[in-house]
């Protein structure tokens, strides 16, 4: 997985019609959210909370869409899937997937807020 | 990298700023899926309102009125479908065009957010020119769906003006009916010795034939029946005219005497054709009451006939012109002799043109033959039951041309006739 890119900018900012105020804001929207959606996922994984895991799953796919983030969309698509499949002999590595592709994205992100868009 | 943000004025929404802009309303409770899409549709050219969760979208879709919402599916509370329900619930809202938006695009969920309600599905991945597209196809369709609205809403008005007018029309088309009305006899005894009745039903509410039957000086009981060419309001006034011609104090002004001849041809004098080609036909009769001999003239009218018991029963008509066709003629009385418990009736064509449900007319033979079986009942039946006859040929109630039937009866000196037992 670590071979894909983190993200399609090129296709992120199609969707926002090249409005890179658009893209900074929400990527800084989603550094701001993810530490919280990664302990709330950490926290329904140890309670075995499958509608929260899924839930929050659901969410997190749809924030990372946002970004054409596809390794990160479909580890959470794949987390939100086995929640509520109730595999629960799947979720606990598909978490550590989710976990370690939300940090890639989150330093993509960052990457960018910083140093600004590639040329 | 990114298309630059002024190629947007190749879109087809640049250039209609005389169009209002449309209002998209966008539910969702995540906030950056909001922003982000709101923001998209904003560049999109689109007004944009948003609501964060699926109670707040519903309040908006009532207050707002958008053209398109755009609902997510998951949401806290009342999720996108549930909003979709609610709003085809509502026959205020029914026709609002609706999409569903969701991070999943399984067939399975999207056949159950159509059936739950919505128009369409957007993908929350889909690209710049997917969303394009089905915004503006959904738009399409709210703007046909509102144009269609706004047309009924517009019969629904012109309907109720037109039946408001309608109606005042026919309230003041009954008034006339009652005057119209008014203008017949009562039945019973117009002169002593001397019995009426009749039965009247015009085509339309109002008829262009009237009858009268008075007194025409101190011994003469005068009779008449008119018929206007033509139905409803134009021939019921014209009617109205001819009758107040026909009125006791005008004729002996007007025309002197009470001689049916003289009456028609003064009447031929007065009431020439109309432009529209309209005219009347008109039979007057005046009995003598002392000699119990009946004068009468026709104009055009199919006259009236004599149903006598001892005699020979007689049509009292005459080959004529209507009124008004030549104004020079003259028209002469002719006379025929009553007897006790005779008849006469006085009636209009309508009664025995009365076409039967394969077009053949009742005719003038099959009228007196009814009238005749009825020798030995009393005159209210005979009207009565012979209407009702004209009508069984008919196969119907409402005969194309107006009736009238007006029966006068000598009564023998020991009363009116009675019903046979």
């Amino acid at each position: 997985m670590d071979g894909q890119p983190v993200m399609d900018l090129a296709s992120a900012m199609e969707r926002f019609d090249g409005d890179q105020d658009l893209f900074l804001t929400l990527a800084e929207m989603f550094l701001e959210r993810s530490p919280a959606t990664l302990t709330a996922i950490q926290t329904a994984l140890a309670d075995k909370n499958l509608p929260m895991l899924a839930k929050e799953a659901h969410k997190l796919k749809g924030s990372a869409m946002e970004f054409c983030a596809r390794p990160t969309v479909a580890a959470a698509g794949q987390l939100e899937e086995s929640a509520r499949r109730s595999a629960l002999n799947e979720i606990a590595a598909i978490g550590e997937r989710v976990h370690a592709e939300v940090q890639r994205l989150t330093a993509a992100l960052q990457v960018i807020i910083e140093k600004g868009f590639p040329s | 990298m990114a298309e630059p943000a002024h190629r947007i004025e190749d879109e087809p929404l640049a250039g209609k700023a005389a169009k209002p802009t449309p209002v998209i309303l966008l539910v969702d409770d995540d906030e950056m899926t909001r922003i982000s899409m709101a923001g998209r549709l904003k560049r999109l050219g689109y007004r944009v309102i948003e609501a964060g969760d699926g109670v707040a979208g519903l309040a908006a879709v009532r207050a707002q009125r958008p053209d398109l919402v755009i609902l997510d599916w998951m949401m806290p509370g009342l999720d996108g479908p549930s909003v979709c329900e609610a709003i085809r619930a509502d026959g205020e809202l029914r026709s609002s065009q609706v999409v569903l938006m969701t991070a999943h695009d399984q067939p399975g969920q999207i056949a159950e957010g159509l059936s739950r309600g919505a128009d369409d599905f957007l993908s929350k991945a889909a690209s710049k020119q997917e969303v394009l597209a089905r915004v503006q196809a959904s738009l399409r369709s709210s703007a046909l769906v509102r144009e269609i609205e706004r047309t009924r809403d517009d019969l629904d008005r012109s309907h109720r003006l037109l039946s408001a007018k309608q109606a005042e029309l026919e309230s003041e088309l009954q008034s006339a009916a009652e005057f119209v009305r008014a203008q017949l006899p009562l039945p019973g005894m117009p002169a002593p010795g001397i019995g009426m009745q009749w039965a009247y039903q015009p085509s339309l509410a109002l008829g262009g034939d009237l009858f009268q039957v008075g007194a025409w000086g101190s011994e003469t009981l005068g009779l008449y029946i008119l018929d206007a060419s033509g139905h409803g309001v134009a021939a019921a006034l014209r009617a109205v005219a001819l009758m107040s011609f026909l009125r006791e104090e005008n004729l002996a002004k007007a025309v002197g005497s009470f001689d049916p001849g003289a009456i028609i041809t003064e009447a031929n004098r007065r009431f020439p054709l109309t432009q529209d080609g309209e005219y009347f036909t008109l039979w007057v009769g005046r009995l003598h009451l002392p000699s119990q001999t009946v004068s009468y003239a026709a104009a055009g009218h199919c006259g009236a006939f004599l149903h006598s018991l001892q005699g020979a029963s007689q049509w009292l008509s005459s080959a004529s012109l209507p009124l008004g066709f030549d104004p020079t003629i003259t028209f002469d009385s002719a006379t025929a002799q009553l007897r006790p418990r005779d008849r006469l009736y006085l009636l209009s064509d309508g009664i025995y043109e009365a076409p039967s449900p394969t077009g053949e007319l009742w005719g003038r033979e099959r009228l007196q033959a009814t009238l005749e079986s009825h020798r030995n009942h009393t005159l209210a039946h005979s009207i009565g039951d012979t209407m009702t006859t004209a009508r069984q040929w008919l196969g119907g109630d409402i005969f194309p041309d107006d009736v009238a039937l007006l029966g006068v009866e000598v009564l023998d000196s020991s009363g009116p006739a009675k019903e046979k037992s």
